[in-house]
């Protein structure tokens, strides 16, 4: 029971914050909600395991970047769609902060890894080798997924990221 | 447009963080009832592999499990997420439903090609596409679902030079059927394809190849029976090229902003392109006659046939439900528990609409529903599998397919079937 406990307090606390990050995720309310649950849940199936290394949050915001992606890639495959994103729809008070850029709903148009790749950088300030062990990819597959992703956004690199890449090469 | 900055970036992901919606208060609830429902299905799989409930039914299985599964609710306030537990009570698979209207077809060809559904040709019969792992050669085949059977109607491969080739949409009519590819040439620059065959099957002829920007931007095709093929672009605009391959496209008069839907009508929304705004107008490309959509104030994502709308509405329970009336806002209704399914936009024959369920997605719940604004039936269609994935796609037709399909799944694991349900089967 103790266990049990435990894992409610760990949601009371960290709730709102999982879930805002299921925001940037995915971009919409539902999935949001949809997400938090299902990697919640995975989180307290396996607590006792991951307690004992002690890092739950870790555990359940990898969980919900892996899903993420899994989810998007097989509903992108069923639904055979064209080029469009499936869902357009942002929160008006997100569409008012996003009025100059636009840059909020172009990233819907973002295949999920890359914009998974997107948000551990610019969002968990993420190093790009931290981001590989997230996503269970090489550093290099995550620097070409980002590097594509802010061509599409049309995004220009900074001088100082740009020196650190060719430095790393 | 300006070149953006990464900081820029960061701060509206860092922005929309802060406008996101509060999770749901009881959320600590929503977590355990997904898990006890995730224990319970491990427990049957246990149990069905040891043989204990084979007498009982899956379908009275699930309806066991979800009737005790009823969710508990202390909300405090109404839910922002809506994101209400759904469960499979209330609505009857397809396959109950109507039973002469679903079958299984093989997901592949016996020599690998991957079938893909495109419409329905008959009653009895769906369109397919039998594609080669590359993509570049494709085989269309008749299928016979009574008899479970295939004819092929055609082959046609991709021209030489072009790379990133990729068949799109279709339309058939009495006549012909019709497709599109899109694909670059090895300099990058982006080209549409447009096809034809006899229905009744033949050569296959490549009739127009289009190349250079916008007029490639294709979102969707219709055979307008006179000889001519009609397709519009992803931005709006209606154009026409003939069948017999002579001349360019020729667009049609006011039809900026206007998207095809099946021919003659079209539509102000382009294909699949999201939840918001609605469809507000409908056009008759041939009389030209030009129909207002009145929507209450709050509805989204509308999708019209000729005649009748499908959109949702936030009711002030906080709760999503789908709406359904005609363009003029008569024979208004709203439907519990179900919401628009803008990915599969659009109203199958002014009669069948594919809603998504509430809260679905959630590990057990069903994927989608068709609802035949004739009769009121609602079925489920699609299916969703232990990690909350679904299985559910529509025919690759561009006016909405009478076709819909997903996979049959089974303790084999192997999914190298389809659950097809044909609407022009259903009565």
């Amino acid at each position: 029971m103790e266990q049990a406990a435990e894992f409610d307090e760990f949601i009371r606390v960290r709730g709102a914050a999982l879930y805002r990050y299921a925001f940037v995720l995915t971009g919409n309310a539902d999935d949001a909600a949809d997400l938090v649950q299902e990697a919640l849940a995975r989180l307290g199936d396996a607590w006792h395991r991951v307690k004992r290394k002690d890092d739950p949050e870790g555990y359940v915001r990898t969980c919900m970047v892996r899903l993420h992606i899994s989810w998007w890639r097989r509903r992108r495959r069923e639904h055979l769609a064209a080029s469009v994103p499936d869902e357009g729809y942002t929160d008006a008070g997100v569409d008012r902060v996003d009025a100059d850029t636009g840059l909020w709903r172009e990233l819907a148009a973002l295949p999920a890894r890359q914009r998974a790749v997107l948000v551990l950088r610019y969002y968990e300030d993420l190093s790009d080798d931290e981001i590989a062990k997230v996503l269970g990819i090489s550093t290099g597959t995550v620097r070409s997924q980002a590097s594509r992703a802010l061509e599409k956004l049309r995004i220009r690199r900074g001088r100082a990221a740009l020196e650190a890449e060719a430095e790393k090469v | 447009m300006a070149e953006r900055t990464e900081e820029q970036l960061a701060r509206v992901l860092r922005a929309a963080a802060e406008l996101a919606p509060e999770p749901a208060a009881d959320l600590a609830l929503r977590v355990a009832a997904r898990r006890r429902r995730r224990r319970r299905r491990r427990m049957q799989v246990l149990l069905a592999a040891t043989g204990v409930v084979t007498v009982i039914g899956t379908g009275m299985t699930v309806a066991r499990g979800a009737f005790r599964d009823h969710p508990v609710v202390v909300a405090a306030g109404p839910p922002v997420t809506a994101a209400a537990p759904a469960t499979a009570a209330g609505f009857a698979p397809a396959r109950q439903v109507w039973p002469d209207a679903v079958s299984r077809i093989p997901a592949t060809a016996r020599d690998g090609a991957a079938y893909r559904p495109v419409t329905a040709l008959g009653p009895a019969e769906v369109l397919l596409s039998a594609e080669a792992p590359t993509g570049r050669a494709m085989r269309i085949e008749a299928y016979d679902t009574a008899a479970g059977t295939t004819r092929v109607l055609a082959t046609a491969s991709a021209p030489a030079g072009l790379i990133r080739y990729h068949v799109q949409g279709w339309d058939v009519d009495a006549r012909d059927i019709a497709w599109y590819a899109t694909a670059e040439t090895s300099r990058g620059e982006p080209v549409a394809l447009f096809w034809t065959v006899p229905r009744a099957g033949g050569t296959a002829r490549l009739v127009h190849t289009i190349t250079g920007d916008p007029a490639i931007r294709v979102d969707r095709i219709a055979l307008t029976g006179d000889g001519r093929l009609a397709y519009s672009t992803t931005t709006g605009g209606v154009f026409t090229l003939r069948l017999d391959g002579a001349g360019g496209p020729t667009r049609l008069p006011g039809t900026d902003g206007i998207h095809l839907q099946r021919w003659p009508w079209a539509g102000d929304r382009p294909a699949g392109n999201g939840i918001d705004p609605g469809q507000r107008l409908i056009v008759n490309l041939v009389t030209g006659e030009r129909r207002r959509v009145r929507a209450e104030a709050g509805v989204r994502a509308m999708r019209c046939g000729p005649t009748w709308c499908v959109g949702e509405r936030r009711g002030a329970d906080g709760l999503p439900r789908a709406v359904v009336q005609r363009f003029d806002g008569t024979q208004r209704r709203e439907l519990d528990r179900l919401r628009a399914y803008p990915a599969l936009d659009g109203l199958v024959d002014d009669r069948f609409a594919v809603l998504s369920v509430t809260g679905g997605r959630a590990a057990g719940a069903p994927a989608a529903v068709v609802h035949d604004l004739r009769t009121g039936a609602t079925a489920v269609v699609g299916t969703t599998d232990d990690d909350g994935g679904t299985s559910l796609a529509r025919g690759a037709s561009s006016p909405p397919s009478r076709v819909l399909y997903w996979n049959v799944t089974g303790r084999s694991g192997k999914q190298n079937e389809y659950w097809v349900l044909n609407l022009a089967a259903v009565r």
